[in-house]
């Protein structure tokens, strides 16, 4: 509990850096945030109009102080853009990008692990080459091409599933966590739920290729050097059937070690969300950022960052906690 | 002697390695009597791991392993047929355990039971002070010899006839070193089991075992009674290699030594292996690979210069 705590706090002051970092960059750009927001077509009275209602004519120190203010009350500020508060808008397109990239690095941990096992468990023979080859194309094959192939297959050639976008313009349910695959199930209708899932199928399959490939090199890399210890030899001397040998003995030695890196494709999926997003017109929190990066939209930009930071640091503090829990050894202190 | 529990004869391990084709046992013969302990010594290289791990299964897929091994009288497989009969106690029993599992929990797997009361005494049987609470820690928590005492757990409760040792005590400190040993030879007495002791320290084996087999390049140099053996060793490299052992008999004295190393795995070998570091060297040892010989009912020697006193 206390350790917990204390990286709470040390958390704490990572996300304060980043914080500052970003602000810092935004006020260097050589633009004013106050003609920004006024528009191109503002008169000088006006620009300074907005310059006074942002507050943006005191110091630079006393904004900073300000705008920490505002963060900890949940204000993340004002879109250039859009004159939305961002963290509405962020709370609609967060839970877009968080269900695709945790569904992604689901199935990828789902199929991943088990093969990286099979194919340690067989090493240089020919299904381990089957299965590394398999690795190697699903870390190489580019996003936004494997994505067109399979719209181009299942979505105009087939007709099995939807092109693009997160449900059918049909389809209609109260979104009350954002999570669409929960919303659906709770209107309780089962064509909704489907409509739900069958948008999902592609992005997902997309987002869960280069973890997928990532999972299963790392997994029999690690349980290649496990595998090579006394204690599996001498589990198998004493007559443990193989099955719980390379799932349950070894698989819990291996998986330690590979679970920091594994954790964090899922934080690195958020972050780089917004090819999948683009191409399948998922509305998340990479297509939010990346329209705020062409607009110049710096309240955006820097709130967006620090939210890709905590979920970082989150996914960072969790993977201790299941790395203290895999292995014993491991004191939280 | 009565009918062997284990009998080998001719037992060639090779492997196949990218510098060459490595010879690491060279056609062992032995035999091991039922209750007994053998312990088998020599240098780093000889062949003592390579054979038992050949017996166990536990050769590499590209390793040749032939050789004629009979277990009980009965003809068995040469590479594994081992395993059903007998268990295996480590080295470093650190590594033999896996850490991420409590004791309990890879007991029970070997136990094939799950029975709290049962996984207890076979700790208790091992001398773990309040086995309850030792299923549930983790080997980490372990000191040396309680992990050696684990380990030791692990084989008894795959019921075995023969137990292979190899090296138990070299990673512990002496004290250590000497109530493993005990508790060995207690559990031995106890269940009648039989024991081959690989190491290669001769006080150790002079202590615990009741016949010694020693090895040299991957073959039988001399086998029989403790006592015959390391009071009257028979074969020079037996008598050079407890030379070379100190004792607080020798304290001042200068220890001797073998000039020359063990020839290479890769080496092709004529004659007697022993010939180019032998003080005893005739021209007829580098002619023919000299076969055991006994000396008496309770001791052999391959040696071209022991005459056959059987």
């Amino acid at each position: 509990m206390r350790y917990l705590l204390r990286r709470l706090l040390t958390s704490l002051g990572v996300v304060l850096g980043v914080v500052t970092i970003t602000f810092v960059v935004a006020r260097l750009v050589p633009s004013d945030p106050a003609a920004l927001y006024a528009g191109p077509r503002a008169r000088p009275a006006q620009v300074e109009q907005v310059r006074q209602d942002l507050n943006l004519d005191a110091s630079i120190p006393a904004q900073y102080v300000s705008y920490l203010g505002d963060l900890f009350t949940g204000d993340l500020g004002i879109s250039f853009a859009n004159r939305r508060p961002i963290a509405e808008d962020l709370l609609n397109f967060l839970p877009a990008t968080l269900e695709l990239a945790l569904l992604a690095t689901g199935l990828s941990m789902a199929i991943g692990i088990p093969l990286g096992v099979w194919a340690a468990a067989r090493q240089d023979r020919r299904r381990d080459n089957g299965i590394r080859l398999v690795a190697v194309t699903s870390v190489s094959v580019p996003v936004f091409w494997s994505a067109l192939i399979l719209q181009l297959f299942f979505a105009n050639r087939l007709g099995l599933l939807p092109l693009s976008g997160r449900t059918s313009s049909d389809v209609e349910f109260a979104e009350r966590t954002g999570f669409f695959l929960i919303d659906s199930v709770l209107s309780g209708s089962p064509s909704n739920v489907g409509d739900v899932l069958t948008h999902l199928v592609m992005p997902v399959i997309v987002m869960a290729a280069y973890p997928l490939g990532l999972t299963i090199r790392l997994i029999r890399g690690s349980m290649l050097e496990v595998l090579g210890e006394p204690f599996i030899e001498a589990a198998r001397l004493g007559g443990v059937p193989e099955r719980t040998v390379l799932f349950r003995l070894a698989l819990k030695n291996a998986l330690a070690p590979a679970l920091t890196i594994l954790g964090l494709t899922f934080a690195y999926s958020v972050s780089s969300a917004f090819l999948v997003e683009a191409v399948f017109n998922w509305p998340g929190i990479g297509r939010y950022l990346t329209d705020a990066i062409i607009r110049v939209d710096f309240p955006v930009i820097t709130a967006a960052t620090l939210v890709i930071t905590v979920i970082y640091v989150l996914v960072n503090l969790l993977l201790d906690l299941l790395q203290a829990r895999l292995d014993p050894r491991v004191e939280l202190e | 002697m009565t009918a062997p529990l284990l009998s080998v004869r001719d037992l060639r391990v090779t492997f196949q390695t990218p510098t060459g084709v490595v010879r690491a046992v060279r056609g062992i013969d032995l035999d091991v009597a039922p209750g007994e302990i053998l312990g088998v010594v020599g240098e780093s290289g000889c062949g003592k791991s390579a054979t038992f791990r050949a017996l166990l299964g536990l050769s590499p897929a590209s390793a040749s392993v032939v050789g004629d091994v009979r277990w009980d009288g009965t003809p068995t497989d040469t590479s594994g047929g081992l395993q059903p009969h007998a268990a295996m106690i480590y080295q470093n029993p650190g590594a033999a355990l896996n850490p991420v599992f409590t004791i309990g929990q890879q007991l029970a797997l070997v136990a094939g039971t799950d029975d709290p009361v049962r996984l207890s005494e076979l700790l208790d049987q091992v001398g773990l002070p309040d086995p309850p609470k030792a299923l549930q820690a983790y080997p980490h928590e372990f000191s040396g010899g309680m992990r050696q005492r684990a380990v030791i757990a692990f084989a008894l409760a795959q019921k075995p006839r023969l137990l292979i040792a190899d090296e138990p005590t070299t990673a512990l400190d002496v004290t250590t070193q000497a109530q493993i040993l005990d508790l060995l030879a207690s559990i031995r007495e106890e269940r009648n089991l039989t024991v081959v002791f690989v190491s290669h320290d001769l006080a150790v084996i002079s202590r615990i075992a009741d016949r010694v087999a020693v090895l040299y390049a991957g073959r039988v140099a001399e086998i029989g009674a403790v006592d015959d053996v390391l009071q009257r060793p028979t074969h020079p490299y037996a008598a050079a290699l407890i030379r070379s052992t100190p004792s607080p008999a020798m304290v001042g004295e200068d220890l001797a030594t073998i000039p020359g190393l063990v020839p290479d795995g890769r080496a092709e070998i004529f004659g007697c292996a022993f010939a180019d570091r032998c003080d005893h060297v005739i021209d007829a040892c580098r002619a023919e690979t000299p076969p055991l010989r006994a000396t008496s009912p309770t001791h052999a020697a391959a040696c071209i210069r022991v005459e056959d006193g059987a």
